[in-house]
């Protein structure tokens, strides 16, 4: 976890100089007559000179005995899982079009849990994007995707 | 007698079939996920906020409203029961609440809780009603100096309020001033970093970045779990009523926990959450058998729910009269106003008393509403609790995904979304607090512009905030806080470097 931390410090400060950079590229101008490039200026500095700190401190952290203070790790294979069916939802919705996605999508989240047979899973998962289509497609009147079969 | 006319006005408007409705799916959707343990108000409400886009601003606003409030009443249910709180401001009711109820007492535990709930719910919508006419006055004479630095005194305040470590808290507030840069500046017509993604030209949407950071964030945590990890309830719940006993005991703790309640709303960085950790904090000290807390005083219980449902009409006090949101649902609601062109400002219960008093009377009903869904229809939601997980997870993350889609009919903002969801679910398991980012994301541009236009108001010169006193005061207080938060800094530096002194001379 401080190794977790120690990176997601350092891609934060490593943020905070890139957008220092391109915000001077826009144009500061004054303090008290600030360009575009001003604001953003300034809030890159002070979002930099606050995650220093924490950096400082993680690789302080860092160097200690981690034995003691071990956290006990999650289940992070259902999290990983979830994550990817997000990724693939957004990436296969326009191809394959809402209905389709949906329902493979909730097909595999019922799946990740392994609780139910299947088969209750591919009735569940197609009894909810029935559900979810005419809430939010005929009533609430929400556009959504086709795909290139077209289905919906 | 302004306002009782307003508000004359606002049953009106409020009693159109359509926002009646509104006001019961909001306070029945706020109760379930108060009952709910793994989602909050802030998830829900930036989840419903592409639903709420088809209907007008009041009637959303309504709903919205509802499920702030009515996740109040029911967050305290689970607390009670499971020793889950359903929602932040319900942790300290877990203290008495369930141990209330593992002495055979959830019935009375439960029914002062709806009780006082209602009575701090109604006690806040009335001094808001009384005082909301007099400070729209008042914020009527706010230029931009005055906001510029109230808006800044909010970021010191929730940072130095909200969390346990205020540096992280100022880091997450900053990285959200940065977010809110991203896109066209609104002064030069620029486009700032995101040249190549038009996408983003008019910015990040922040419905998407707030799903994306409550809604995403908790499911994937929430899976790290393992079933065995949630608690199955088994209580019975019978004798809703508090005994005379119970009137008793509970009476001063409700009054004090209303005015704590309201006062705490006010302030920006306050909230529910601190609202109901006073409360307790006060019962327990005024108390004169404080070592029954902890073991199941119903003082505990009755004190701290009347002054989270307090807090949050005094939430709506800052946002409508100065248009600055004290506490995150509060940014998200305004969020949700500002997607409808509805911008909360100071002018705007002037300009718009029907709406401001539309708001107020619907929460008079609201509070009546779940007055009857918490105590004769308690049975309904002891069901529900029974819900597993594994059936409620991919629910949660299809709501996600269509409202995030349907901000702006694009894939793009699904994207986002599962961005900030990463980003969050990071934020919680390094213990950075996500609500700073939001709070100075929605009001980062104001902040900007403001500035840039007092520094045109007052030719230029910094020097004009002192000729403003309102302004000069809100920037003092916010110098005093930082200043007292970098002496904490620098004292528990000299006393490491004292203690480590003390070591080397052994």
């Amino acid at each position: 976890m401080k190794k977790g931390n120690l990176i997601f410090v350092l891609t934060l400060e490593g943020l905070g100089i890139l957008e220092i950079l391109a915000s001077y590229r826009l144009g500061l101008q004054t303090f008290t007559n600030p360009g575009p490039g001003f604001f953003p200026f300034v809030s890159g500095v002070l979002f930099c000179l606050l995650v220093l700190p924490i950096c400082i401190s993680s690789l302080k952290e860092l160097g200690k005995t981690t034995a003691a203070h071990k956290r006990p790790q999650g289940n992070l294979k259902k999290a990983g899982l979830i994550t990817l069916s997000l990724v693939a939802y957004f990436l296969f919705l326009g191809l394959l079009g809402f209905l389709i996605v949906t329902f493979i999508f909730l097909f595999g989240l019922f799946c990740i849990e392994r609780h139910q047979k299947w088969s209750f899973n591919l009735v569940f998962a197609a009894a909810l994007v029935g559900a979810a289509y005419l809430l939010f497609h005929t009533l609430l009147g929400i556009e959504f995707p086709l795909g290139f079969l077209e289905i919906g | 007698m302004d306002a009782f006319l307003n508000l004359l006005l606002g049953f009106k408007l409020l009693l159109q079939p359509i926002n009646v409705l509104y006001c019961f799916i909001g306070v029945t959707l706020g109760t379930l996920i108060g009952v709910l343990p793994g989602i909050g108000p802030v998830a829900t409400l930036s989840m419903l906020i592409p639903f709420t886009m088809r209907v007008d601003p009041l009637t959303s606003m309504i709903m919205l409203a509802g499920v702030y409030y009515g996740a109040m009443y029911g967050g305290s249910t689970t607390s009670i029961l499971v020793n889950i709180p359903g929602e932040a401001a319900s942790v300290v009711t877990c203290l008495d609440g369930y141990q209330m109820a593992r002495n055979g007492r959830a019935g009375p535990a439960l029914g002062m809780s709806a009780i006082g709930s209602f009575i701090g719910g109604t006690f806040g919508v009335i001094v808001l009603m009384i005082l909301a006419l007099p400070l729209a006055r008042l914020a009527i004479r706010l230029g931009p100096p005055e906001r510029f630095a109230i808006v800044a005194m909010g970021f010191t305040l929730v940072v130095y309020l909200g969390g346990r470590s205020p540096l992280k808290g100022a880091a997450m507030a900053a990285l959200g001033l940065v977010l809110s840069c991203l896109g066209t500046d609104m002064v030069s017509g620029k486009i700032r970093f995101v040249s190549s993604v038009p996408l983003l030209y008019e910015g990040i949407d922040v419905g998407a970045m707030v799903m994306g950071l409550f809604g995403i964030s908790e499911v994937l945590l929430n899976m790290e779990k393992s079933s065995e990890e949630r608690e199955v309830f088994e209580t019975s719940v019978k004798n809703l009523l508090p005994s005379l006993q119970d009137w008793k005991r509970s009476s001063l703790p409700i009054a004090r926990g209303s005015i704590i309640g309201f006062l705490l709303g006010l302030i920006p960085g306050g909230g529910a959450i601190l609202a109901s950790f006073t409360s307790y904090a006060v019962e327990k000290r005024v108390s004169k058998h404080p070592e029954q807390f902890g073991k199941g005083a119903i003082e505990g219980v009755a004190g701290p729910e009347t002054a989270n449902n307090a807090a949050i009409a005094g939430a709506f006090v800052p946002l409508f009269s100065l248009g600055i949101p004290p506490n995150v649902v509060m940014a998200v609601l305004m969020a949700s106003l500002m997607l409808h062109g509805v911008a909360p400002g100071p002018q705007f219960i002037s300009r718009n008393p029907d709406f401001f008093f539309g708001i107020v009377a619907s929460m008079y009903m609201g509070n009546v509403m779940l007055l009857i869904l918490n105590l004769p229809l308690i049975g309904i939601w002891v069901k529900i609790l029974k819900i597993p997980y594994r059936i409620l997870f991919p629910l949660i993350l299809l709501f996600c995904v269509i409202g995030s889609y349907s901000l702006n009919n694009r894939a793009f903002d699904i994207a986002v979304m599962i961005a900030f969801g990463i980003m969050g679910y990071i934020m919680k398991k390094l213990d950075y607090p996500a609500a700073p980012l939001v709070f100075a994301f929605v009001l980062g541009n104001m902040f900007e512009y403001t500035f840039r236009q007092t520094m045109v108001m007052g030719g230029h010169d910094l020097l004009f905030f002192l000729k403003r006193p309102i302004a000069l005061t809100a920037l003092l207080i916010s110098a005093l806080l930082i200043a007292s938060t970098l002496f904490g800094y620098f004292w528990k530096f000299r006393m490491r470097v004292a203690d480590s002194g003390i070591l080397g001379d052994d």
